[in-house]
């Protein structure tokens, strides 16, 4: 849930990206309560609300006012567009440095993403 | 929410001057200052005898300032009843007349606190499974601990210290403190000031943490910034030695060709580089920050308020 | 930050200002709960003594046939107890109370002065209740057996205003010296208690001895014996209220340190 790691409401404005991008949050669907967040992950309710913040500066939540925050429509794409970017250096770096510690060359490289690309 | 600088009154609730508090030849207080925000959870950490008690006790007019300023409220806190019925002090020690029972204790308690909650009171006496009609002096140790949670939770004072009163608490017992308190500040936000040593277990409630060694404040920072503010790096030992080799080590241990080293927080080329050079990074837990930095090194970095 | 539920803040502001006639009721009222030992036990030990004498009493009136052996009885002092006993209730009350009531945020002002009304209030009521009983003891001509207990002589006998006022101030004054020792106690410990009787002993071996050198021995006796128990008392009320007024300075600092 809460690692030790990166900043707590991070986390926390990562976990609800997740949640939108797997398609378990909704466009124009309610978002749980600040509250709820830090009962359910046991953290100070003004963390929680600065990860929620974080994502209403992105403009993937909004706030109905007297009703709560909601999932802006468009979110799921622009989170997409941005995990992808950010896949590259996240993962394709790491990936690219660790072959080339092993000594795995480029096409030997790709052959092993054509082959657990089938079997995944 | 993450300035650690001071703030104008009208969000300050406690604001101390140069605090110095003597018993005899001992000086347990040493010319401390600092000031607490309105509506947030701090923690007022420290070893046993740093000092953290004897702070609460002036805090709440329980014990007598030697030198120094207080102002709780604006006010000073001492045999002041405006400032005092907005405060309540619970504490491990806390001594009950001998033959109350905790209906007692919950039945005066209401007198004393205006905002007290039955409601919540009588929620919080089954999740601790309190016996009502057992006298104070035959309860078991974490019996009488629940007793003084439950009337630091229910009574909602607008500024609540705890100091350390869980310690009689089992785990199970421990986190039902730390949520049900968490729950009722979120649909009731005060001020919480909570004394412990056990870290790990607050440290995701705190919004602000002070820590305490021998009477003198070491860090009074935001917890945010404050787990931001170092970093492990972990790798062979020769390649972490180059890397922390310019930097600020604030504590290192080895083991055969291994070397954990604990340094001023990264910038992030600064992290992209320690992993290029095969290192790993991990995080400084606040119990493992606060340990450090009260364990006799002088080691300071991370900004103090 | 968005709550659905009912986010209320308690603020300083908010609290309605207690007035201080309501905190000094709210420490009254926490004396009086659950404290078997200041209502219930006094009575318990009154009955007690009441008892034993009455016994002692129908033993000699058995076997000497007659009350008039009695005689003598109306110098019981087994009263006394009564009084020492709530002293030592004063003190426990207190030494119970005070860390309790400073940890329900309670200002040492309200706390004497709650405290100081509810043993004053507890006065009042031994009182009625130890006068009603003297009168009984009359009309019934010593419980049937010529016995006195409440109309010993030279406390509780005479007219009603005089036994009111003799065992009203008599009531104060043990509990103004259970105030003070408590006081004394809670502030010094126990090593301020014995400070405080060692004090109090020397000033009267003191006073003694000045009597003694100065052959004044016969002068007291005879104030002593011109003066009746009210006379006594009423001079030891000054005194007493010194005592709980220095009771008051010695409590504001004092602190719950265990």
């Amino acid at each position: 849930m809460i690692e030790e790691g990166k900043p707590i409401f991070v986390q926390i404005a990562e976990q609800i990206e997740n949640d939108i991008i797997d398609g378990h949050l909704a466009e124009e669907t309610q978002v749980p309560s600040t509250n709820e967040f830090a009962l359910f992950h046991r953290i100070n309710p003004a963390t929680a609300g600065k990860g929620v913040n974080l994502l209403v500066d992105d403009g993937i939540l909004y706030k109905r006012r007297g009703i709560g925050m909601f999932v802006a429509s468009g979110a799921r794409e622009q989170l997409i567009a941005k995990r992808t970017t950010a896949f590259q250096q996240e993962y394709l770096r790491p990936l690219l440095n660790e072959a080339r510690k092993l000594g795995i060359g480029i096409d030997q490289l790709t052959n092993m993403i054509h082959e657990e690309a089938v079997t995944a | 929410m993450t300035s650690t600088t001071a703030t104008p009154t009208t969000t300050t609730v406690i604001e101390v001057q140069s605090l110095t508090k003597r018993f005899g030849s001992l000086t347990a207080i040493d010319d401390i200052s600092f000031s607490v925000e309105k509506n947030k959870i701090y923690g007022l950490l420290g070893r046993n005898g740093a000092g953290k008690t004897t702070i609460m006790s002036l805090l709440t007019g329980q014990d007598f300032v030697t030198q120094g300023d207080v102002r709780v409220f604006g006010e000073s806190p001492a045999e002041n009843a405006r400032v005092l019925q907005n405060i309540s002090f619970i504490k491990e020690s806390q001594k009950y007349p001998d033959d109350f029972k905790p209906k007692h204790v919950f039945a005066s308690a209401p007198w004393f606190f205006e905002h007290w909650s039955a409601d919540l009171a009588g929620q919080l006496i089954d999740d601790f499974q309190l016996p009502m009609n057992r006298r104070i002096k035959k309860l078991s140790r974490g019996q009488l601990s629940a007793v003084g949670v439950i009337v630091g939770l229910a009574s909602r004072a607008p500024l609540t210290f705890f100091d350390e009163p869980y310690l009689g608490l089992d785990a199970a017992a421990r986190q039902t403190f730390y949520d049900r308190l968490l729950a009722d500040y979120a649909e009731h936000p005060r001020t919480v000031v909570l004394s412990t040593h056990l870290i790990n277990e607050v440290a995701n409630m705190l919004e602000h943490v002070i820590v305490i060694d021998k009477g003198r404040i070491v860090i009074d920072q935001d917890a945010e910034s404050l787990r931001e503010s170092a970093t492990n790096i972990v790798g062979p030992r020769t390649a972490v030695e180059t890397f922390i080799a310019r930097r600020e080590v604030l504590h290192s241990e080895g083991v055969g060709g291994f070397l954990s080293a604990t340094v001023a927080g990264l910038r992030p080329d600064e992290r992209t580089e320690a992993a290029a050079a095969g290192l790993e990074l991990a995080p400084v837990s606040l119990q493992q920050l606060v340990v450090r930095r009260t364990d006799g090194s002088s080691t300071e970095f991370g900004a103090t308020s | 930050m968005t709550a659905l539920a009912e986010r209320t803040e308690y603020t300083m502001e908010q609290t309605r200002e207690s007035t201080a006639r309501t905190r000094v009721w709210n420490v009254l009222r926490l004396q009086f709960a659950n404290r078997l030992n200041m209502l219930a036990v006094p009575w318990l030990i009154l009955i007690f003594v009441f008892l034993v004498n009455y016994a002692i009493w129908a033993i000699i009136a058995t076997a000497s046939n007659s009350t008039a052996s009695l005689e003598g009885t109306e110098y019981s002092g087994s009263t006394f107890w009564l009084f020492a006993y709530l002293m030592i209730a004063a003190i426990q009350a207190i030494t119970l109370t005070f860390p309790f009531a400073l940890g329900m945020s309670v200002t040492r002002r309200d706390y004497y002065l709650g405290t100081a009304l509810a043993f004053a209030l507890q006065s009042v009521a031994f009182t009625a209740a130890y006068v009603i009983l003297s009168y009984i003891e009359d009309w019934t001509n010593g419980w049937g057996l010529g016995g006195h207990m409440f109309t010993a002589i030279y406390f509780g006998q005479g007219p009603i205003w005089q036994r009111i006022f003799t065992v009203l101030s008599t009531f104060l004054i043990s509990f103004a010296v259970g105030l003070f020792s408590a006081t004394v106690f809670v502030r010094w410990k126990a090593n301020g208690l014995m400070v405080a009787g060692a004090s109090f002993t020397t000033v009267l071996i003191a006073a003694g001895a000045l009597i003694t050198l100065t052959h004044n021995w016969m002068s007291v006796w005879a104030w002593f014996g011109s003066m009746t128990s009210t006379g006594v008392v009423a001079w030891l009320l000054a005194p007493a209220a010194a005592l709980v007024v220095a009771g008051f300075y010695i409590l504001r600092r004092a602190t719950p340190r265990n």
